[in-house]
Formats: C-alpha cells, sequence, structure tokens
C-alpha cells in the first residue's frame, strides 16, 4: 500500500466519510483509517435524523437507510403527561447506520477514496515546519508511517487528535451526557412518534428517548448530564430501572454505552494543517445531542477546505481559517443560544417540568412547536427568553 | 490505581473527560498511562457502565 497521500482521514464515522467522499470526487488521493473491524458498528447512537437535512446532503438517498419513519416529537413529562408536537418541519426518521455508513463508505471508494479498517492512529507526525505530514498508525500490531500534506481529524469523542496540535478537547463534567442505549424487540410503542422522557426522575440533565426502529423494534436509551454523576449512581443503572418498570418483557437486541459532547464547538478547529470535524471538534447540538448532520457538514466542509490545501499549500493558513469561520456560521454560533438554554433546563426541578407540560397542553397541538415550548418554559427568565426566541427563529 | 472492569464497552466517554490525556482507547483495550493520571476520579463518575474504579495500591 503506499504510505504517501494528499488527505489522511482519522476517523469512519459518518464525519471521516464524508470528508474522505468529497476529498475523493474532487480528484484528491485519500486514505481513511478507521479503528474499528467495520465501518457503522457499534452503533453508539440513537439514530434519528431530519429527513430535510438527510435529502439536502444525500438527494435521493437509499431506502436502506431507512429503519422508521417518524412525523411526531412527544415529550413525556414527569407526571407522565404527553405532549406532542407534529408538523412538516419534525419529519424525519430513524437510520439504519451500519447501512447508512457502509453505503458512503462505498460511495467513496466508489471515486477512488481507501478506507482501512482495524486500523489504529496513535500519533500525528509533524514536520520541520511544525505542521502535520502524516500519521502513524497501528495495524495488526505493528506501526505505519503514512504521509500527507493534510489531515483530517474526525476521531469521534475522544477527540485525542486535536490534543496533539495543541487543541484543548477535554470535556467538563457538564460538558458530556453519559448514556447507554439498548435496541430492543418484544415492544409496543408509538412507531409514528420520537419519545423523551424528560425530568429529573428520568435523566438528570439529559432524557430517555425511544426511538422507534420498526417491526415491534425500538431504541431506548437515555443520557445524565456529568454535573448528576456522583459516582454512585450510572447510566446504566438509570436505565435499567427504566426498563424493570415500562418494558419488564422487552428483548435486547443490542446494548451499548456512549458519551456524547453537549458542549459549545471548540473555537479552535484548524491548525497546522490538521482539521476537526464533527465531534472531534464537539459539534453536537447541546440540547437534544444530535450530532450526525453537524459531522456530515463539516466533513464535507472540511474536505473542500483540504483539496483547497493540497492545491495552494502556500495559503494553508488563510484556507483552515475560511474553515473556522465556515463552521461558526453553520454551527457554533447557532449552538451558542442552545448551550445557554441547556444550562438553564438543567435548573428546573419536576415540579417546573410537569408545570410547563400542562401549559403546553392548553395549546392547540396545531399551534404547538419548539419556539411556543421554550416560551412557556422560560417565561419566568426574560433573558432567557430572549436566547431561546434567537436559538428557534425560523423553526 | 485505576483500574478496568469487565464491565468496560470501550465506548471512550473516559478518554473524552480525561484532562491529563492519561487514557487511550484501542478497539478492545483501555490502556491507562498510571504515570500521568492524577486519580482525580472523573473518568469513574462519568463511565456509563461503572466500569472503572481507584483502587488502593496495597
Amino acid at each position: 500500500m503506499k504510505t504517501n497521500w494528499d488527505v489522511i482521514v482519522i476517523g469512519g464515522g459518518p464525519g471521516g466519510l464524508c470528508a474522505a467522499l468529497e476529498t475523493a470526487r474532487t480528484g484528491k488521493t485519500v486514505i481513511l483509517f478507521e479503528k474499528d473491524r467495520e465501518l457503522g458498528m457499534p452503533v453508539r447512537c440513537a439514530e434519528g435524523v431530519s429527513r430535510s437535512e438527510m435529502k439536502k446532503y444525500f438527494g435521493k438517498y437509499p431506502k436502506s437507510w431507512v429503519s422508521k419513519d417518524v412525523n411526531t416529537f412527544t415529550f413525556v413529562s414527569p407526571h407522565r403527561k404527553e405532549v406532542s408536537l407534529k408538523s412538516n418541519l419534525y419529519s424525519g426518521f430513524t437510520l439504519d447506520r451500519r447501512e447508512f455508513e457502509c453505503g458512503i463508505g462505498r460511495l467513496a471508494s466508489d471515486e477512488g477514496a481507501k478506507i482501512v479498517t482495524k486500523a489504529d492512529v496513535r500519533k500525528i507526525l509533524f514536520n520541520e515546519e511544525g505542521n502535520a505530514c502524516g500519521v502513524s498508525v497501528l495495524i495488526c500490531g505493528e506501526e505505519k508511517e503514512y504521509r500527507a500534506s493534510v489531515i483530517i481529524a474526525a476521531d469521534g469523542v475522544e477527540s485525542r487528535m486535536g490534543k496533539q496540535i495543541g487543541i484543548n478537547t477535554t470535556l467538563a463534567p457538564q460538558d458530556i451526557e453519559s448514556c447507554v442505549q439498548v435496541t430492543v424487540g418484544n415492544i409496543d410503542v408509538n412507531q409514528e412518534a420520537l419519545y423523551l422522557y424528560v425530568g429529573m426522575c428520568y435523566a438528570p440533565g439529559g432524557y430517555i428517548w425511544i426511538f422507534p426502529k420498526g417491526n415491534r423494534t425500538a431504541n431506548i436509551g437515555l443520557g445524565i448530564n456529568g454535573k448528576f454523576l456522583d459516582g454512585k449512581k450510572f447510566a446504566k443503572d438509570y436505565l435499567e430501572e427504566f426498563m424493570e418498570e415500562f418494558y419488564p418483557d422487552a428483548s435486547v437486541l443490542r446494548y451499548v454505552a456512549g458519551g456524547v459532547p453537549v458542549a459549545n464547538t471548540l473555537k479552535d478547529l484548524a491548525g497546522k494543517n490538521m482539521l476537526l470535524v464533527g465531534d472531534a471538534g464537539r459539534m453536537v447540538s447541546p440540547i437534544s445531542g444530535g450530532g450526525i448532520s453537524d459531522a456530515v457538514m463539516s466533513g464535507f466542509e472540511a474536505g473542500k477546505i483540504a483539496c483547497a490545501i493540497c492545491d495552494k499549500p502556500q495559503k494553508s493558513k488563510d484556507l483552515m481559517a475560511k474553515y473556522e469561520k465556515i463552521i461558526a456560521k453553520k454551527n457554533s454560533r447557532p449552538h451558542e443560544g442552545l448551550y445557554k438554554i441547556k444550562k438553564a433546563v438543567y435548573d428546573f426541578t419536576d415540579d417546573e417540568f410537569n408545570h410547563i407540560a400542562d401549559e403546553i397542553l392548553k395549546v392547540d397541538i396545531k399551534k404547538r412547536n419548539f419556539l411556543s415550548l421554550f416560551k412557556v418554559a422560560l417565561s419566568n427568565q426574560p433573558s432567557m427568553l430572549k436566547v431561546a426566541i434567537k436559538a428557534f427563529a425560523g423553526i | 490505581m485505576l483500574i478496568r472492569n469487565e464491565k468496560c464497552d470501550f465506548c471512550g466517554t473516559c478518554v473524552a473527560v480525561c484532562p491529563t490525556d492519561s487514557l487511550i482507547l484501542s478497539e478492545n483495550d483501555l490502556i491507562i498511562d498510571h504515570d500521568t493520571c492524577t486519580k482525580c476520579g472523573l473518568c469513574v463518575k462519568m463511565c456509563p457502565m461503572n466500569a472503572l474504579e481507584i483502587k488502593d495500591e496495597n
């Protein structure tokens, strides 16, 4: 296998794969290293996506990517009242992420990208100018070196690569959700809706989700915010309690753990000819924990910029700054408002969640949307109300 | 000393929160650098599976 490439991509999740796809179809040589044995698995994700986002990035995507179409968000309060939001804007589906990632992998490969699995990138290599110029990869126990003009770090929540160019990617406790999820069979849930159980009694600083996957199966999981983790009770304990009470007869088809960043996007996302993509750059929505579309968006943008750097290496500093500007506009700034709302919600008691549910239920279902939900939730905090309106403008 | 037990799902949550970059996740192992680990205990609390603990070095 050749060792000199135009671009090296670290990580084969949605972000890395889209970066490789964009780089390859622009005509540059690209190699992608994925640590795990296969793309897409294990699925550490609730798999919920918006239809409009998927159409925007992939056009007519294959049916095999879809587990189950959904058209409603249903919130459940501590006192078990259901508040549904339904409109064309909330049209989406649960992904089959194994199909999705293998699908993008195939697209990238057909364009000429080289993908290597079971390949664990440990170190960034630097040249005399102090710029990233390659990686050291552990492949079947052997350390091998590869060189490139640009490195794209799409190494997910661990984000160790960014640290090697001096970016502090470490997450503070309040900026991470400690999560577990089971994919279960033999359950009867509403297969048309995404359910979110919100309240301290369910998941402190997070929520329990039930995302339908069709055929009497669903992803059931939760995230507990690090601020509320005391070393005595863990995410797995919260989920086991919920499953015991609500779905004792469910069969567990998959059981995974994971960490979800709920931080502000990193201010520094590039340097020394390296670009950070997706979860590695903490681009996940602080309020929903969803990060697939952010990873895809930034993967495509990083691919474009990487190719431009290959063409004009003398402009690399300007191009890296351009990448950071694009992400700031499309992701970081929109997330700042959501982050402030997230912090305000941590102080809500279950009585307050119940009150919000009761108030929203008075609003006609046709007039309910996320903005009206947050207007009610933050009605006694006028400064936060402004933040909510700005954050949800247009939704 | 920080140790990992069999409940570990190799998810990397601990790596994300470690302030001293003392943890490396391979596909099926969590490598702990005991020299740089300060035993702050953040990883122990954040672990979704209760797979980490700090034990007395006796």
